[in-house]
């Protein structure tokens, strides 16, 4: 199945990449910086105590974008995983409807959740809520990031969902079930 | 109480049966319980606590841990690690598959999560051992099972969880956990070789490689330092005082880069595709953990597994019949709930009748952190069937059967710590002198 | 009616037991008609998300560190300052000289305080004896909140992060050798495993808070509304009397297991005072007229007090 926002669902994944290269990075030169330390300290000379203040407070919230980014990604790739050891022995024109429901739960879920999360950005708005650490970051930054990947999986959920419903009214018989010949999605 | 906990079952068996993704399954049957069996305004709840499980420091490490499993895979480190064992292993029943329990032993004391020690493990170990003709069931049930030692051989999050909540010293507690570690390593290695001596020429144990002389073995084994020196270094950087448990996963990532590099097998090709196949899994991954979350939250607002532990206190039983009951309660719950989520409901509620009965904390940490690793292998909710799932396409009651055998030798182990208590309390008792 | 209560911290904590307590003392008074479960250990909802999940009414009461609430008004610091209240009788009257402001604040946000109940006196865990302030030079100190992190680089300490969780490891490991905490914490801790000195250093007493959504509390008919207050009146006295019991109980503990529990020397005791003055003068300038006034009213108490 090809998605025409499949773009869109790569710059989220890059999104998440960077992200995750960000924690990456951030934890490595703390590290770095600890062993400077302690090689000074073991020649003689006094510490640096150069620490990155709030490396976990700002890694804590960057890694709601490492994961959540790139939800969309994960789903044209067939990397979220599900039991497909009843569905899988439908005939195809039953199958077609199978997973259009699940699409559709799917898709409804995910509606919902991204509904109530723009309430909590709104009320982290509101009342100006940032994190209790050193960086005092406001939430609603990472909170959009969520529900940005959220919205990204929803509009891939969407066109998935025409896709199938499509394939159901006009030849449900000749239906293949995406994901089902490769795993991970390589 | 009835009612809830069948129609929960009912929701979950039918969503999760019927093909719908597992993060959607547990997402849905959290909604549909509460707006069932509360009077709570679900949409807020649904909100705060999605979000409330979607960042957090400790939770950093699975992503990186998977990247790093990513990246040796690809680095041609794990056929390194097979030549090098293969030979050594050869008159051992159960050869190479000794490797997935051995990897996930050393990689437990490396991690503290079992999804991560899984996924990175698994994905070094199952394709080599599909390769060279070793049983499916066996290399997917001893990865499943092995790699939950990530939980007991320190460090491990559950513990620091049991630790803060009930006020154990965590540094015993992961003195505790080294012993019990071993003996499941043990019990596993030796079902293994009995499994493989039974099995005869039924097959699925590997080949025979051809025996080499110990000189040439030797020079074979330095093929394992990358390997362990990637190892070394991460554990280094812990016990060196350089990094924390949490900031060791990304000091593993850079090294297993260094080593790749240093092995020529890393460039920009394998740099990118690397992060973005652990992106995918560590989403699918996080994802599960945020609708895994929000179920046992639905769960603990609708009190029923208050009631049920409260029930179980109520019964009045001897110290061991306690620990029988609770045993199976814990099972029962372990299908659907997650494991930090097991860990409070019990100490919040059973904490004060394990006092009472004269069970020493340590100890029952120890015991809970085993039943939380069982869970891990339960169906329908097991993290580690997940990311198997999402390493090899297996399903989860297929990878779930493989794993059956070692459920029950875990079983056993916790029958063998009742028994002889002293393989959890021998290490931090010795700390007091 | 069913009440749902969240708390971060576990049952063996005193500030749990006295939260029970108050949520029983609710169920009797008002013949089981209002009852309130109590959450304990972040099993319901983590820390952070306490608050902002009472003021949506997804629970109608909970119980938070006051202090992590430090980034919204420098007021919630105000139990934080090093020198400032260093005694129960210091601590009670900054608690109501600081109430009606916080009140204030809460109400701002559809809140309503409770009671509030203060953890024993902070002191200096160290593995060696400290007996002079030159000896943080250079020293990691675990630093969790602002004003610790500023308090220990005003000694010439380096600040560091560790999650709680991470402390031992930490210590063990060299990541950390300093920490600032209660005598309850360290022993709940086991401090003793990783260190073997506690300067009992009377820096500052900081508070847990338990509070309600005001729109929950307003539904309840007159009659259980005073009965939640009167309980909490009650739990707020008790708690109090509870932390001091176990301030008393855990400095025990700590000695039992070889820890060296000492005074601070009138030297150290002057050079910790002159770094926590330094930070009080900051304070008072980012927190501006709202902080005079509560300050002012916490001396006019004080000096009541001393009459
Ligand atoms: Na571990
Ligand atoms: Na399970």
């Amino acid at each position: 199945m090809t998605f025409r926002l499949d773009p869109l669902y790569r710059l989220g994944a890059w999104g998440a990449a960077a992200c995750m290269l960000s924690i990456c990075a951030l934890v490595t030169l703390q590290v770095l910086l600890r062993c400077l330390d302690a090689l000074l300290k073991a020649v003689g000379a006094s510490r640096l105590g150069l620490e990155i203040s709030g490396v976990s407070e700002i890694a804590a919230y960057l890694l709601v974008g490492a994961t959540f980014l790139s939800l969309a990604y994960t789903f044209t790739h067939h990397a979220h995983i599900r039991v497909t050891l009843l569905i899988g022995r439908l005939p195809p024109a039953l199958r077609v409807w199978f997973e259009a429901a699940c699409l559709a739960i799917s898709l409804a879920l995910s509606v919902l959740l991204v509904w109530q999360l723009i309430g909590l950005v709104r009320e982290s708005l509101d009342y100006g809520d940032v994190s209790s650490g050193l960086m005092a970051i406001p939430l609603w930054i990472p909170q959009s990031v969520l529900v940005s990947g959220i919205a990204l999986l929803c509009l891939a959920l969407a066109e998935a969902l025409l896709a199938t419903l499509r394939q159901a009214v006009t030849a449900p018989s000749a239906y293949v079930a995406p994901g089902d010949d490769a795993h991970g999605g390589e | 109480m009835l009612t809830l906990s069948l129609a929960t079952l009912f929701t979950l068996a039918l969503l999760l049966g019927g093909g719908v993704w597992i993060a959607f399954a547990l997402l849905g049957t959290g909604w549909l319980a509460l707006t069932g069996f509360s009077s709570f305004e679900v949409g807020p709840i649904l909100a705060s606590d999605f979000w409330g499980a979607s960042y957090g420091w400790d939770l950093t490490a699975l992503p990186m841990f998977v990247w790093m499993g990513e990246i040796l895979f690809r680095s041609g480190l794990a056929d390194n690690m097979f030549r090098a064992l293969s030979p050594w292993l050869n008159r051992l029943p159960g050869r190479l598959l000794h490797a997935n329990i051995i990897g996930s032993g050393l990689f437990a004391a490396v991690c503290g999560s079992s999804a991560a020690t899984c996924a990175t493990v698994g994905k070094m170990t199952l394709p080599e051992l599909e390769r060279r003709g070793y049983s499916e069931t066996l290399a997917l049930g001893t990865l499943a099972s092995a790699s939950t030692l990530g939980l007991l051989i320190p460090p491990s999050i559950m513990m620091i969880v049991y630790g803060v909540v009930t006020e154990q010293s965590i540094s015993r507690l992961f003195m505790a956990g080294i012993g019990p570690g071993l003996l499941l390593l043990a019990l596993f290695m030796l079902y293994l070789v009995v499994w493989s001596l039974s099995a005869g020429r039924r097959g699925g144990a590997g080949h025979a490689e051809p025996s080499m002389p110990l000189g040439e073995k030797l020079r074979n084994s330095w093929r394992l330092l990358p390997l362990l020196a990637l190892i070394g270094g991460i554990l280094g950087s812990i016990y060196g005082g350089v990094a924390s448990p949490t900031e060791a996963a990304a000091v593993g990532v850079v090294l297993s880069m260094l080593i790749a590099r240093l092995n020529g097998h890393f460039d920009r090709h394998i740099f990118l595709e690397s992060m973005f196949a652990g992106l995918r899994t560590s989403c699918m991954i996080a994802f599960i953990i945020a609708g895994a979350s929000f179920l046992s939250s639905a769960m603990s607002f609708t009190q029923l597994p208050t009631q049920l532990a409260t029930a179980i206190a109520d019964m009045g039983l001897s110290p061991n019949l306690l620990l029988v009951v609770l045993t199976l309660f814990l099972l029962v719950l372990g299908c659907f709930l997650d494991g930090i989520s097991l860990i409070l409901l019990v100490t919040a509620i059973i904490m004060p009748l394990i006092n009472a009965a004269g069970i020493d904390p340590i100890w029952f940490g120890i015991y809970l952190v085993i039943v939380v690793e069982i869970s891990q292998i339960t169906p329908p909710v097991g993290f580690n069937l997940f990311v198997i799932q999402g390493l090899t396409g297996k399903n989860i009651f297929t990878i779930a059967k493989a794993t059956l055998p070692f459920f029950l030798l875990m079983l056993l182990a916790i029958l063998l710590l009742r028994l002889f208590p002293e393989i959890v309390l021998y290490l931090p008792q010795a700390m007091n002198r | 009616e069913q009440w749902n209560l969240a708390t971060p911290y576990g049952d063996a904590s005193f500030h749990t037991q006295n939260t029970k307590a108050f949520a029983e003392d609710v169920a009797a008074a008002t013949d089981g008609k209002l009852t309130i479960n109590v959450h304990s250990g972040g099993s319901l909802i983590s820390h952070a998300e306490i608050k902002p999940s009472v003021r949506r009414g997804t629970v109608q009461s909970g119980e938070v560190f006051l202090s992590i609430l430090s980034n919204e008004s420098p007021i919630y610091e105000v139990d934080t300052l090093p020198g400032l209240a260093t005694s129960y009788q210091d601590a009670f009257d900054l608690w109501q000289a600081s109430k009606p402001i916080i009140t204030e604040l809460f109400a701002k946000e559809g809140l309503m305080p409770l009671y509030a109940v203060p953890w024993p006196a902070q002191g200096i865990y160290t593995d060696f004896t400290l007996t002079d302030a030159s000896q943080f030079q250079g020293l990691r100190v675990r630093a969790p909140n602002i004003n610790t992190q500023r308090f220990v680089e005003n000694l010439g300490g380096i600040p560091t992060q560790t999650e709680e969780a991470d402390i031992p490891t930490a210590f063990s490991t060299g990541r950390v050798d300093a920490m600032i905490t209660s005598v309850s914490t360290g022993n709940s801790m086991s401090a003793w495993d990783y260190v073997s000195n506690y300067n009992d250093a009377k820096l500052w007493l900081p508070k847990n808070i338990v509070f309600v959504n005001k729109r929950a509390f307003d539904r309840l008919d007159a009659d259980t509304r005073q009965a939640v207050l009167d309980a909490a009146a009650k739990a707020e006295q008790r708690g109090w009397q509870m932390s001091k019991a176990d301030a008393a109980k855990s400095a025990k503990a700590l000695e039992a297991h070889g820890i060296t529990i000492s005074q601070p020397s009138a030297e150290l005791q002057q050079q910790l005072k002159a770094a926590g003055q330094q930070l009080f003068e900051d304070w008072q300038a980012r927190a501006g007229d709202q902080a005079k006034e509560l300050v002012t009213r916490y001396r006019e108490r004080q000096a009541q007090q001393s009459q």
